[in-house]
């Protein structure tokens, strides 16, 4: 097992450093001169400009610059932003809340109910197990934005079930306010979860070891806890956790169908008003995250399945 | 009824049963698909109107006989825009699909023929490129190289590239130690020639069927860029710009033009996964 965890940790910290390396150096790969970026692109005289190059240390070699911008990053400091000349970790802060309580609301929603509906599709085969896997695969093709309008269509402006906007204030409020965000953001993993729930324990149903645990007579719901589902949790929790991570990236479009005050949102605005240091301080915490709970999953595996682990002290 | 007996009337999954081939879903998307090309295609000519005149007196009517589908907040024919926008909606994501389709599967049958330490290499980069998620790529592209058509197109190429890359390669590892390729090895063909004639045609159908799937993706991305702003801007007629236009026109109660765009999307999206799906299992089943 530790062998595991620090083959995966070296991996991921490798990972961690070529995208955040591709993060910092995507800004100089463009044509032109940095400067006109950095300055917001106005004329300006050559003095103005002087204090930018030194500001940025562009005269310097980029990796010498890379290095200077890791070091801010141990020490909490991601730059100023262009626009708002504030701190971008102040800036994001806040708003990453609402992305992660979006996120989390979002993963329990496809946990339960995509794993939930395939087992028991599994489980129960016939026609309720024939909708169910119809059904998946339709959610399967819907784009989040899609559900997000068809959810405010019909919850918040015919019925108000819900509110249209806004993140709300309080808990118990926020994650009211969130209650549609997550299910748009959800609905079509669960469509994907689900399909692979029921084929990991169909599968599972089928297998030798199986019969043989009825065979020799072990009561059915302990065959289906030790033999059948702790099996199916292995490919379940790898597409959860994958879809978990895809789900950071795609927050940023409910959170802009839903007006939502997210880091996805403040994406979108950063980009649009050109503002590259809160634009890379915001992609560089959403990679990282997302590398994160990739390495969370494979050593999820390892406490799954056992073999995992072995096999990784053997090499 | 014993829970073996209850067990036993489950279906097995999917792999485990003979090979399907292409079915009557299969052959419903396929045409599904046709019909949207030929329209994309068509457009101009048969769109009963010019998408992008304005008659602000005449918004939001509802169905008519000169207006199919009725009208938007600016009174511009929704059916009209929806024809003249699957141009763009269905482009995007070709262009993506051919142009990572055919990179990936040349750096993955090129590393697989190399082996060795550059296709461990390559392998490993694969794996990493995989990390970045490739709707955060496309937005990066447009804040370096501004928004547009081009720049999320060629951001989501790149980004699609080893979800191709990655399959091909396994595919293309196992093909390269077969018997005939040593043969033609063997009578003196060149590299290049025999990746060429022998080794792609071979994996030349999972190639097919891993574009699909990526045509359904890359359309969803490309979509979500137009939705967010990022991509092609207003008053253009593209099915992710008009779902994003049409989102205050919800809160006044008009969802038509965000709901029909959307539905398209759906459609065509659902119309590749399926045609994708069954793709897979006809490779897998001639693959033996």
């Amino acid at each position: 097992m530790l062998s595991l965890v620090v083959g995966r940790l070296v991996a991921m910290v490798s990972t961690l450093l070529v995208s955040s390396f591709v993060v910092f150096a995507a800004l100089y790969v463009v044509p032109g001169d940095p400067v006109t970026y950095l300055s917001g692109g106005r004329a300006q005289s050559p003095e103005a400009l002087a204090a930018v190059r030194s500001q940025y240390h562009l005269d310097d070699p980029l990796l010498t610059r890379y290095g200077r911008w890791l070091g801010g990053i141990a020490r909490g400091d991601l730059g100023t932003s262009l626009v708002y000349r504030e701190d971008v970790t102040t800036l994001i802060g806040p708003r990453s809340l609402t992305t992660v309580l979006l996120v989390g609301y979002a993963s329990a929603i496809i946990v339960v109910f995509g794993a939930g509906l395939g087992v028991h599709a599994a489980l129960r085969g016939g026609w309720p197990g024939g909708a169910i896997s119809v059904g998946t695969t339709l959610l399967l093709a819907v784009p989040s934005f899609l559900t997000a309008i068809v959810l405010i269509s019909v919850f918040a402006v015919q019925l108000g079930w819900f509110p249209v906007f806004g993140s709300g204030s309080g808990i118990a409020d926020r994650l009211y306010h969130l209650t549609l965000p997550a299910v748009a953001l959800a609905l079509a993993a669960v469509g994907v979860v689900g399909r692979i729930a029921r084929a990991a324990t169909g599968a599972e149903l089928q297998s030798e070891h199986v019969l043989t645990a009825h065979a020799r007579g072990i009561p059915p719901g302990q065959i289906l806890r030790r033999h059948v589902l702790r099996n199916a949790a292995i490919p379940i929790t790898t597409v959860s956790g994958l879809i978990v991570a895809s789900l950071i990236a795609g927050s940023a479009v409910i959170e802009r169908a839903f007006a939502l005050d997210g880091l996805g949102s403040y994406l979108i605005d950063a980009v649009s008003a050109r503002d590259f240091p809160v634009v890379q301080g915001i992609c560089l915490v959403l990679v990282a995250v997302f590398v994160c709970v990739n390495t969370l999953v494979d050593l999820l595996y390892g406490v799954l399945d056992p073999r995992v682990a072995r096999g990784a002290e053997l090499t | 009824m014993s829970v073996l007996a209850r067990f036993a009337a489950v279906p097995p999954p999917r792999w485990a049963r003979p090979p399907s081939r292409m079915d009557g879903a299969a052959w419903l998307a396929a045409a599904v698909l046709g019909g949207l090309a030929a329209v994309a295609l068509l457009a101009p000519w048969i769109a009963p109107h010019d998408p992008n005149s304005v008659d602000l007196s005449a918004a939001y009517r509802g169905p008519s006989p000169t207006h199919l589908l009725g009208t938007d907040d600016s009174g511009r024919d929704l059916l009209s825009r929806l024809i003249v926008g699957s141009r763009t909606s269905l482009l995007g994501p070709l262009l993506v699909t051919v142009a990572a389709a055919t990179a990936g599967t040349a750096v993955a049958v090129g590393a697989a023929w190399a082996g060795g330490r550059l296709d461990s290499v390559v392998a490993r980069a694969l794996d990493v490129a995989l990390a970045f998620p490739a709707l955060l790529l496309a937005i990066g592209a447009v804040v370096l190289f501004g928004t547009g058509f081009v720049a999320p197109v060629a951001a989501l190429a790149v980004a699609y590239v080893p979800y191709v890359a990655r399959l091909v390669r396994g595919a293309a590892v196992r093909e390269r130690r077969l018997a005939y390729i040593e043969a033609t090895t063997a009578l003196g063909f060149s590299g290049f020639a025999t990746c060429r004639r022998h080794l792609l045609p071979n994996v030349a159908a999972l190639v097919l069927a891993q574009a699909t799937i990526c045509f359904g993706y890359s359309m969803v991305d490309l979509a979500a860029v137009n939705f967010l702003g990022l991509g092609l801007q207003p008053p253009d007629a593209d099915w992710g710009v008009m779902v994003a236009a049409g989102q205050f026109s919800i809160l006044r109660g008009h969802p038509q033009q965000s709901l029909y765009a959307g539905l398209l999307i759906l459609v065509t999206v659902a119309a590749f996964t399926i045609l994708g799906d069954r793709l897979t299992a006809v490779d897998r089943s001639s693959a033996g």
